[in-house]
């Protein structure tokens, strides 16, 4: 057995009940006075799978509930405690507590929203009744319907659609942003996808982000969905709260 | 790359069994990547359709299992990520 | 008997979800602490990847797509200004997940490098809060936007735009 690494909290932080780490096992904490290491046995000959991938990020967030935790990357394990007291605890206890002081009463809520895209392209010709005319003209006339002009229109309706794509994105920031301590976007993926963006959040303020949350998608239901994870270990402002990027009193 | 510098960058001392890859290897597997934009995509695409009920929580399991499987075939390495002590005797 | 109406009943439904293998492998994975003594050879491709699908290529067959898409779309009415309620109305043909397909395709590709459009490169900028971009108008400040740094974005858009001309 080796002792895998989920992240790094403060040695009063109470295990969340109930939660069992990777391969089904009991959570545990290696701690100092100042800091503690969440971890647990695993066999290192078992394949792994999704279920790993996702206890170890499950773990981190039942941790997240309560606790101000600092996430280790997934797949890191050591032989066993004392090493990773050595090589965790004893390293740079300096840079961990940091960290740990400067996430601390934050947590991270991420929010993606995806267009539905008929919605949306009827979105897009309600406003641009232009379109819609060029349309009807091309319906009208097929003779007259060249490529040249269908790619004219597609164009057209592409350059509208993004348009529409970004204006929600940002109707969304507006209203959510205020709300929180901090806000990084990752990149969108997929189909429609017009906002991915993790946001931090002071415990006090998760409820009225709840509802900002909920009433984002009351009003907006006909053309997006959204999606709401959390809350998380501060992800995506560890970097930038390294790097100085992030800076608060 | 981590977030705590300054520590040991020695390798530990030699754990049986484990290996460790080097770094021409790495680059060699990711070269040989089968398309990880597609199966993040898919992947994304399955959680959509568990949300909306189009797939079962039995079928959306065994989709993303698949999904990822693929993506650990791509290149060994990438298993030995996952399992990195997997071979080690019993310490 | 009183009936309170509780905003905390709705807490339930309203609650944010745990991460699932998606956010996992295409966001988190590449996120945490690692420890140098360990020799991470990690699913890196994963970590290079990212997908900006609203690239949209400046391709004829990209803009053939949306026409087509556009064209299959039913609308009884085809004046649309000033009766956007009736556009509302008219129902999907299909369910509203079963996509035509021809516009995911078409976004999924990904692109090389990008001929930057005009506003991309404003977009390129790293803003040090989040403000609303000029392209929506008004500039807004959040009251708590000197907390709010924002990291830079990657550019959206690479279609080379030409310039729209709204037809009247």
């Amino acid at each position: 057995m080796v002792v895998h690494l989920y992240g790094v909290t403060t040695p009063d932080t109470k295990p969340p009940p109930e939660v069992k780490g990777r391969q089904d096992g009991e959570l545990r904490l290696v701690a100092d006075d100042r800091l503690a290491v969440i971890v647990s046995d695993v066999d290192p000959d078992a394949p792994a799978a999704r279920k790993d991938l996702l206890a170890h990020a499950h773990v981190l967030e039942a941790y997240a509930e309560e606790a101000t935790v600092i996430p280790m990357q997934f797949g890191i394990a050591l032989p066993d405690d004392d090493i990773v007291r050595e090589q965790v605890l004893e390293q740079d206890p300096e840079s961990l507590a940091d960290l740990l002081r400067s996430f601390d009463g934050l947590v991270q809520l991420t929010v993606q929203a995806f267009h539905h895209e008929e919605a949306a392209l009827r979105e897009v010709l309600r406003r641009r009744p232009d379109l819609v005319a060029a349309r009807e003209r091309m319906r009208s006339f097929p003779e007259a319907a060249t490529q040249a002009r269908q790619v004219e229109l597609g164009q057209a309706v592409a350059e509208a659609l993004e348009d529409l794509q970004e204006e929600d994105r940002l109707m969304l920031l507006d209203d959510l942003a205020p709300l929180t301590r901090a806000v990084a976007e990752n990149d969108t993926g997929g189909a429609h996808e017009i906002l991915h963006a993790a946001f931090l959040v002071e415990r006090e303020a998760r409820p009225a982000f709840d509802e900002a949350v909920a009433e984002l998608r009351r009003a907006h239901e006909e053309r997006m969905r959204i999606r709401y994870v959390g809350p998380q270990p501060p992800y995506s402002f560890l970097e930038p709260m390294r790097s100085g990027e992030l800076t608060w009193d | 790359m981590g977030l705590i510098t300054g520590l040991l960058t020695l390798p530990l001392a030699p754990v049986r069994g484990v290996v460790w890859v080097a770094e021409q290897v790495k680059q060699e597997a990711d070269r040989q990547w089968s398309d990880p934009a597609t199966i993040q995509a898919e992947l994304a695409d399955i959680e959509a359709m568990r949300e909306s009920g189009e797939l079962d929580e039995q079928e959306a399991d065994a989709r993303e299992e698949e999904l990822l499987q693929r993506l650990l075939a791509a290149s060994p390495e990438q298993s030995q990520s996952l399992n990195p002590w997997a071979g080690v005797d019993d310490a | 008997m009183t009936v309170t109406q509780s905003r905390s009943s709705n807490r339930y439904i309203e609650r944010p979800a745990p991460s699932s293998l998606a956010d996992v492998i295409n966001t988190i994975l590449d996120k945490g602490l690692v420890i140098d003594i360990y020799i991470r050879v990690s699913l890196v491709g994963i970590e290079l990847l990212t997908i900006d699908a609203r690239i949209v290529i400046a391709s004829v067959d990209t803009y053939l797509r949306f026409a087509e898409a556009v064209n299959r779309l039913d609308l009884t009415e085809t004046e649309t200004s000033g009766i956007p309620e009736l556009m509302e109305n008219i129902t999907s043909s299909g369910a509203k997940g079963k996509t035509t397909g021809a516009l995911e395709g078409a976004k999924e590709k990904l692109s090389g490098i990008l001929p930057g459009g005009d506003e991309d490169e404003e977009e390129k900028e790293e803003r040090p809060r989040r403000s609303s971009s000029s392209r929506s108008g008004s500039s807004r400040s959040s009251s708590s936007s000197s907390k709010q740094p924002s990291r830079s974005r990657p550019a959206r858009k690479s279609s080379a735009r030409q310039k729209r001309t709204e037809e009247g």
